[in-house]
């Protein structure tokens, strides 16, 4: 294509790049280690065929975002999410977020119940509802959820391993209110792959894993046609250290591999498709992140589309929700942290984001008060009504420079899944240790750019301030595990024994049979069987997966 | 021939997080140092912590704790230490500790905690420094 | 302990009574080149101990660490006591390591019958440390029924854990052409056994027969493919017995018999004596010097070399005598 950048004007600028003085030791690769130019015009930005590319928003390849009107009919749901101690004390921090104007809940568990726990095992000591609730069996549940409409709200919930047991839960509880399971909206985690690469949340081998994921999306397109069965997460992987390409690869190649091992059940790809939704970080690097989510939409579209054959528009569209990042907030000087949150967030909405949850600046150091959590929401209002943002759809679109990088981030993601493939696929390449490799060298070469003030994280390597007023702490109250060991107890001692161990016996038939999962689960949700019962039953079938390479 | 041994330091993650990132970038570092790193993994008890410790011969023990639970499982580990013998093994904690717990934790026998933020180098350094002598 | 004791008397004294602690130091202590002799003369070599020496090698995500850590639970259910011994490569750069392999070995920590340690290669050629095969002898010194030794092996590696292991595993699986390529290297025929692992992938059937089509054309004994599902446990009992089998009758490999095992203890006691003599022998240094100029073939330096280092330290016949009581 011709330059439209006159020769003489360009040269002179060139000259005067060249000659004009750097800003020595600091690096200008993006926070990915990506080669970022001092300016980017229309030579960059290839528009080669506007419509294959970019589309219109609401359009293949929805590369400008998967509305039309976009956050003009229906701003993005503001949704933090929360969850500590028992059953109460997560459903009286609900009570309080709808009351700051909150809408939608997203539901932090503890780790013993993240990993399969009861709250009596063990290994749950100085855990339990810790990190988020404990909920052990389906009358948690249905505490969590006291005096909400679960007809009326959607309902997000973090967990991966038992993530089948605890929507199995989730739809008994919705029963128990008397709400149909053809209402009940929400996402499930749900994502094992991204546990292999990264979070570490995993406990049966890869691949009877990914048949759990798949009995859920089956159960879910016949059952719960509203609910979101995966979110498929890219933030946990970009939270271990990789880049923003990695991230943005690594879980596209999960999401095909969620769509293949479907498609080998029989599943048809427009019946469980528009179900599948993303979970990507919102980090630092203000335009590479605005890029990560352009191409991640093109991509998938255009993968939906051309090499699974989706005819179903909602099949292609990449819907996703977005997090600020965790690592990137500092334990030094907190409140700067407010200033990461807004900034990062600004990312995710001009990327096109469906809902976003904005970190506490706290959260370094504890779970976040009353105080900071507001703070957070607070950040997402005056985005949404005070900034203009959200008025114009993909405003970026047609910016060179995010145009190019855009681009950029296509093609290496390219370059990976042609990489997978090589390595015999996403879960061989889990095997060999892969993907952790790449995310701990990433990682690495993050901090040593760090150590060598390549980077300046600000309050940590420089402009450090000794001087900090400090912030208030939430504290759990040591007696929440106590109490809810005791009422797990209590709970065991009365149900009807015989139809528990028939559940479990039962869930060991099928765990071992092609057979779906999910009712054999919702059975014995309802049986009050628990959360570490059933991951026995079930790991007595599958195996226990020790760990993998590559670290 | 006698040679020069490289030091030997376990890291470990106790507890349930899963969170590894930070102690695998310091297991990297510690490597490029010269030193061998022997990780255990995650989800450690502190038995098999310092069953790791003893077998391996180690000098220096670093764990990682970023669930909060450092002051439930940081005093089972110093106790299990010294039953051991192994009382003079450097002993490291890194993760998300507050700074009340910091002092308390010494008090316990932790030789040093270091918060997020610490440069990697430092790291190195200490361990140099602070290396048991060994016969 | 009487004060006239020697270090190393005193440390063989509590290996004898089973004290791991003392084990565990006298193991850093041949790594780091000390009582290297201490150990030769009073530990017994291993063709005079009970011991059974495994070796367990694969590409990396064969699943050897599972399988080892699998037949750990399966020994202990048995009785038997074990050692693991397994070696990851150095950084060649730095002389660092990052030994990963506890990761996987999931044994109870009270269980005094497990004794776990990991080997960085120290620069070594071969993939195990210089000191692995002392360091075998105090392990097996101390009483264990099994070793079951780990490395990565590729290229030589393989050759080096062959001289010292009863039995040699191999850990394929069904996916990924992992059979082509130790065929390629030509390890394949170094394996006594060959275990399958997950054994429930699709294409199980097909590597068989794949595999036994390799050893059809190889004028060797076909080693017994053993199917195994590392993570469900599946399969350990048959690989165990066929390890069994392969320790009893022997290796039927006679190019790794004793002859060559031989040959590989000679090459440890000429480095050994080497090391001892670089720096403080004139003859040695000449040596070195004439190499270094460039003006002398090699090879009658070397001869050169072996016939000062037999002269300084001439062969004592008493040695052949320890380590058969």
């Amino acid at each position: 294509m011709a330059s439209r950048t006159s020769t003489d004007a360009q040269e002179r600028f060139e000259r005067e790049f060249a000659e004009a003085p750097v800003r020595p030791t600091i690096t200008f690769d993006s926070i990915s280690g990506e080669k970022t130019k001092g300016l980017y015009t229309w030579d960059d930005a290839d528009p080669g065929d506007p419509d294959e590319k970019l589309g219109f928003p609401g359009q293949f390849p929805f590369t400008r975002g998967v509305h039309a009107n976009l956050y003009r009919g229906k701003l993005w749901t503001m949704r933090q999410f929360a969850g500590f101690g028992t059953a109460e004390d997560t459903n009286q921090r609900y009570q309080f977020l709808f009351s700051k104007g909150q809408r939608d809940l997203s539901v932090a568990f503890d780790l013993p119940t993240l990993m399969g726990l009861d709250s009596d095992d063990h290994r749950s000591i100085g855990e339990v509802g810790r990190l988020g609730v404990a909920v052990d069996t389906v009358d948690d549940m249905e505490r969590i959820f006291q005096g909400i409409d679960l007809n009326q709200v959607s309902t997000s919930m973090t967990i991966n391993a038992p993530a089948a047991i605890v929507l199995a839960y989730y739809l008994v509880a919705a029963e128990r209110q008397g709400v149909p399971w053809k209402n009940v909206r929400g996402t499930c985690q749900n994502d094992i792959l991204k546990e292999f690469h990264a979070q570490n949340e995993f406990v049966f081998p890869p691949q009877e894993s990914v048949r759990l994921v798949v009995d859920t999306i089956e159960f879910c397109a016949q059952h719960v046609p509203k609910f979101n069965p995966v979110s498929i997460s890219g933030y946990h992987i970009r939270e271990a250290g990789a880049s923003a390409i990695e991230e943005l690869a690594f879980t596209l190649a999960d999401g095909f591999e969620y769509v293949e091992q479907s498609l080998a059940r029989g599943l048809a790809v427009d019946d469980f498709a528009p179900r599948l939704s993303f979970f990507f970080i919102a980090h630092n690097d203000f335009f590479e992140e605005i890029a990560k989510y352009r191409a991640a939409r093109r991509i998938w579209a255009r993968r939906l589309r051309d090499r699974y054959g989706a005819k179903n528009e909602a099949s292609m569209k990449l819907r996703f929700h977005a997090q600020t990042s965790g690592a990137a907030l500092q334990a030094q000087q907190p409140q700067v942290n407010l200033m990461r949150v807004a900034y990062q967030a600004m990312a995710a909405v001009l990327g096109g984001c469906q809902s976003l949850h904005t970190n506490s600046m706290d959260e370094t150091l504890a779970l976040p008060s009353e105080h900071a959590v507001t703070l957070a929401l607070r950040t997402q209002q005056v985005l949404a009504y005070e900034t203009g943002v959200a008025n114009t759809v993909d405003p970026l679109g047609g910016s060179y420079f995010i145009e190019a990088l855009t681009d950029r981030m296509e093609q290496a993601a390219e370059e990976i899944f042609e990489h997978i493939d090589e390595l015999g696929g996403v879960m061989k390449a889990i095997e060999t240790g892969y993907f952790r490799r790449v995310i701990a060298d990433s990682a690495y070469r993050y901090q040593r750019e760090v150590d060598r003030k390549e980077r300046i994280i600000v309050g940590v390597n420089d402009f450090v301030d000794n001087q900090v007023p400090p912030v208030d702490l939430l504290k759990i109250d040591i007696e929440t595990e106590r109490m809810q060991v005791a009422r797990l107890k209590d709970r065991k001692a009365k149900r009807d024994q015989a139809k528990v161990k028939e559940c479990l016996s039962r869930i060991s038939d099928v765990a071992k049979s092609k057979e779906n999962l999910m009712p054999t689960l919702i059975e014995a949700a309802r049986a009050q069987v628990s959360v570490g019962e059933v991951v026995i039953a079930l790991a007595g079938a599958f195996g226990r997966y020790a760990g993998v390479p590559g670290g | 021939m006698v040679k020069s041994r490289p030091p030997r330091v376990v890291l470990s993650k106790v507890g349930l997080d899963g969170h590894d990132r930070g102690v695998k970038i310091v297991a990297r570092a510690l490597r490029d140092a010269g030193m061998e790193v022997i990780y255990t993994g995650l989800w450690q008890t502190p038995e098999r912590v310092i069953r790791a410790v003893a077998d391996e011969d180690a000098d220096v023990l670093g764990i990682s704790i970023l669930s909060g639970a450092h002051m439930t499982l940081v005093p089972i580990l110093i106790d299990l230490l010294r039953q051991e013998g192994l009382g003079d093994v450097l002993f490291l904690v890194g993760g998300i500790i507050p700074e009340e717990d910091i002092p308390k934790l010494h008090e316990m026998g932790v030789s040093h905690v270091f918060i997020p933020g610490v440069s990697l180098d430092n790291i190195v350094t200490f361990i140099r420094e602070h290396l048991p002598a060994r016969t | 302990m009487s004060e006239s004791a020697s270090p190393f008397e005193e440390l063989h004294a509590r290996i004898k009574a089973k004290d791991r602690r003392a084990l565990a130091r006298l193991v850093s202590r041949l790594e780091n080149g000390e009582l290297v002799d201490e150990v030769r003369s009073l530990c017994p070599p291993h063709d005079s101990m009970r011991t059974l020496v495994v070796g367990m090698t694969g590409s990396p995500g064969a699943g050897k660490s599972s399988l080892t850590a699998g037949l750990i639970g399966h020994l202990r259910q048995q009785k038997k006591t074990v050692a693991i011994l397994a070696t990851d490569p150095a950084s060649p750069f730095t002389g660092g390591a990052l030994l990963g392999e506890r990761v996987r070995m999931d044994y109870d920590p009270a269980d005094v019958g497990v004794f776990m340690r990991s080997f960085s290669s120290r620069g070594a050629t071969g993939g195990l440390s210089e000191s692995t095969a002392d360091v075998l002898r105090a392990v097996e010194a101390f009483g264990f029924d099994v070793v079951l030794m780990e490395t990565v092996g590729s290229g030589q590696d393989q050759l080096a854990i062959r001289d010292l292991v009863d039995v040699l595993v191999l850990v394929l699986t069904p996916a990924g052409g992992d059979d082509i390529q130790w065929e390629k290297a030509g390890q394949m025929e170094a394996a006594d056994l060959i275990a399958l692992n997950k054994a429930d992938l699709p294409g199980t059937d097909f590597a068989i027969a794949g595999l036994r089509a390799i050893f059809e054309l190889s004028p060797q004994v076909a080693p017994a493919i053993v199917k195994t599902i590392a993570t469900k446990g599946q399969g350990l009992a048959e690989l165990w017995r066929e390890i069994e089998l392969v320790g009893g009758r022997g290796s039927h490999h006679p190019r790794f018999g004793p002859a060559r095992r031989l040959l590989s203890a000679a090459q440890r006691e000429l480095r050994r004596l080497f090391e001892k003599e670089e720096s403080s022998n004139p003859v040695v240094a000449d040596l070195i010097e004439r190499f270094a100029r460039g003006s002398q073939d090699e090879h009658p330096l070397a001869r050169d070399l072996l016939k000062e280092l037999s002269r300084v330290e001439p062969v004592d016949p008493s040695t052949t005598h320890h380590g058969n009581g």
